[in-house]
């Protein structure tokens, strides 16, 4: 496990690629500038040593007699068969530059310096700029062949040492050195500061997270904020988690408060029955009246057991109720013979079924399905009435449709008529039942792929309406 | 002692209806709230038992009712809901106690022998006049050491009165609270089980307990 945490991670990652740029920076403006001034001084060489070429005149030995009396700053060499005058403003010394004349052969004529003569002699190479090391310095080195009338033969050589360069970078190296603390001490500020400004949204998501967990209450919602960025994302993202765990979390309490209260009801019946009948010495007749009605209230109770277990089975989904090709007009046709054998309240169930409509399904659900539709139409459906069942195939899909012309449903109970122990108001005392059947059908279509709806006009009747993909072959 | 109760829970409402009525209480059952509303509308009761999920008006919408016509009358809800808020709910909403369901309904039946108490202020079940003893929980009259057996009706005319110590009740409030709507009124009932009542109690006493007011009414007085 990598217990770094993600704060930290983010200030040395930051921190890491700051020092690295800098380090680069600072590399690449050492490369540069030595560049730079190795350029300036070899133009500065260059410049120096052409500077010089003029300032040599070949003499004849006469001639420079007489000059030599007129003209005593110069100086005058015996070269070949004359003199060579070298003008007094051949710098031999400029700043750093050494310049000297040689012949070619090597021989030094002019630049009495001590570079001059330390230097071994090279072959000289025309217009060049190369290195050299002399006794552990090193050097720029420049060779300037001489033209001009009888001066064929002449070098001059230039010098200048890098120490010079060395020395302006060793500067700068310096200057920098002694920014480096103040830099660090930057770097580690802005790394610290944008770790922890990029992390505090979340911070607050984890603040509010925990919130939610501490407070058991998860009608809370984080904070969006007005910038839609990455976060942003994660907190809609995270909200709409929120609430769809608090809708499933919220149907749970009520079905469970719900179950509570159904299951209650018989209980009591029975244990108030049963002290009333135990506190006194009853007739024969309160004794029947009481077996009956915890008999009554027994079986109430069975059924709704029996109802609320089917329902959780339903949820196992396919595990529990395998699927297989069934024919649902036989399962129609079965189920609404068996149906109107036990007629109720006098009505009549009528249908009209399409032969072969085949689906993936579960027979002993689908039966339960349409069983729990005929029954829902006998209770509510109207006495002496008429319900009809009819299925056909339509448009790719299995469509059953159960209809009565009983009370209807009203509007404000259309939404919730599928919703667990949801029950109309009137019908409560007066139809038995606790409002699982229809929520079950739901649970059944559902689970086949299909879908169910409902309706209704009140007074005139209500209309259920099942699809179911048919199978594809 | 009259009774109002609404339960929609049909076996339920028998029961419970019968075990009251073995206890002396004379009750009006309702199956709905609707109807409690309208039992309100033309009776005067000594308490209210509600179910509170009930279908056309539940107990708090009957409890509303009854609070704004009559504050005083006790009012007990019974429910399957056992949460606390549904608890907390219901006792702010201004009912006087809370049983969920299950139930005892000896636990019922000693909670209305409490509300019945608090109604008329006193702190036990025995209710007294002078050396008339009379006990609401094992419903035993005595004068003195000598217990006085009392029929079902004399007995509610009696707990009734003493409820009302010194207060001179009509005829027709007597009428209204003892017997119930099957009792067709104008007769001289309330006379007859006076006279009875005189009989067992006060005859050859020398002090007469049972008082008749001309022109008002009866009452039972030890001034």
């Amino acid at each position: 496990m990598n217990s770094i945490s993600i704060r930290k991670r983010i200030f040395i990652i930051l921190f890491a690629s700051m020092a690295l740029v800098m380090s680069l920076m600072f590399a690449l403006v050492y490369i540069v500038a030595g560049a730079v001034m190795e350029k300036t001084l070899s133009e500065y060489l260059i410049s120096a040593v052409d500077a010089n070429t003029d300032k040599i005149i070949f003499l004849e030995k006469d001639v420079a007699e007489i000059i030599k009396e007129s003209d005593n700053d110069d100086l005058f060499v015996d070269y070949g068969s004359g003199v060579l005058q070298i003008d007094d403003d051949f710098l031999d010394m400029l700043s750093d530059v050494e310049s000297a004349l040689y012949t070619q052969y090597g021989k030094l004529l002019y630049g009495n310096n001590s570079l001059s003569r330390n230097m071994p002699l090279e072959a000289f190479d025309a217009s060049r700029l190369y290195r050299q090391v002399i006794s552990g310095k090193r050097y720029i080195v420049y060779d300037r062949k001489i033209t001009g009338e009888k001066l064929d033969g002449l070098w001059i050589r230039g010098v200048v040492p890098l120490t010079k360069k060395q020395d302006q970078l060793e500067q700068i190296t310096r200057s920098v050195a002694a920014f480096i603390p103040v830099l660090v001490i930057m770097v580690v500020l802005v790394s610290f500061l944008a770790s922890s400004s990029i992390l505090m949204p979340i911070r607050r998501m984890k603040e509010i997270a925990a919130a939610i967990v501490g407070a058991d209450d998860l009608g809370k919602r984080i904070e969006t904020g007005s910038n839609r960025d990455e976060l942003y994302q994660l907190a809609v993202t995270f909200n709409e988690m929120l609430g769809r765990l608090e809708d499933s979390f919220n149907r749970e309490k009520q079905f469970t408060s719900d179950a509570s209260h159904e299951l209650r009801t018989p209980v009591a019946v029975i244990r108030a029955q049963i002290e009333h009948i135990q506190a006194k010495e009853p007739a024969e007749s309160e004794y029947i009246e009481a077996i009956e009605t915890i008999g009554r209230q027994n079986k109430r109770m069975e059924k709704l057991i029996n109802d609320m277990l089917g329902l959780s089975r339903i949820e196992q989904g396919e595990k529990r109720y395998p699927m297989s090709e069934t024919d649902l007009s036989e399962i129609v046709r079965t189920t609404v013979d068996d149906m109107s054998r036990i007629r109720f309240r006098n009505i009549e169930v009528v249908s009209k079924v399409e032969k072969e409509v085949i689906i993936k399904g579960n027979r002993n659900l689908l039966e339960r399905a349409v069983i729990n539709l005929i029954d829902n139409a006998y209770k509510y459906g109207r006495e002496n009435g008429r319900t009809v069942v009819s299925l056909r195939k339509e448009g790719g899909n299995a469509h059953l449709e159960v209809s009565d012309n009983g009370c209807g449903i009203s509007e404000d109970a259309l939404g919730k008529i599928f919703d667990r122990f949801y029950r109309e108001e009137k019908s409560r005392s007066e139809v038995e039942g606790y409002g699982l059947g229809l929520s079950l059908v739901h649970e059944i279509v559902s689970l086949h792929g299909g879908a169910v709806k409902v309706t209704s006009q009140k007074g005139t009747g209500s209309r259920f309406e099942v699809e179911i993909p048919l199978l594809l072959r | 002692m009259r009774i109002l109760y609404a339960e929609d829970e049909k076996d339920m409402n028998r029961i419970v209806t019968q075990a009251l009525r073995e206890q002396q209480y004379l009750v009006d059952s309702c199956f709905n709230g609707q109807e409690a509303i309208d039992c309100l509308e033309s009776a005067e009761y000594d308490v209210a038992i509600l179910d509170v999920m009930m279908p056309v008006a539940d107990g708090y919408d009957v409890l509303k009712k009854i609070r704004q016509k009559n504050g005083a009358l006790p009012v007990l809800f019974l429910t399957a809901k056992d949460a606390v808020e549904e608890k907390v709910r219901g006792l702010d909403a201004g009912a006087n106690d809370y049983l969920v369901k299950p139930f005892s309904l000896d636990e019922l039946l000693a909670r209305v022998r409490v509300l019945t108490r608090q109604k008329h202020a006193v702190s036990d079940n025995i209710l007294r006049c002078d050396d008339l003893e009379l006990d609401t929980s094992t419903r035993v009259v005595k004068r003195g050491n000598q217990v006085i057996d009392l029929t079902s009706k004399e007995y509610q005319l009696l707990e009734y009165m003493m409820y009302n110590k010194n207060v001179v009740l009509s005829r027709s409030r007597i009428e209204d609270h003892i017997w119930d709507y099957n009792y067709v009124g104008g007769t001289n009932v309330v006379d007859v089980y006076i006279g009875y009542l005189r009989q067992k109690i006060d005859k050859d006493r020398d002090r007469k307990l049972i008082r008749t007011k001309r022109g008002m009414g009866y009452m039972i007085t030890d001034e």
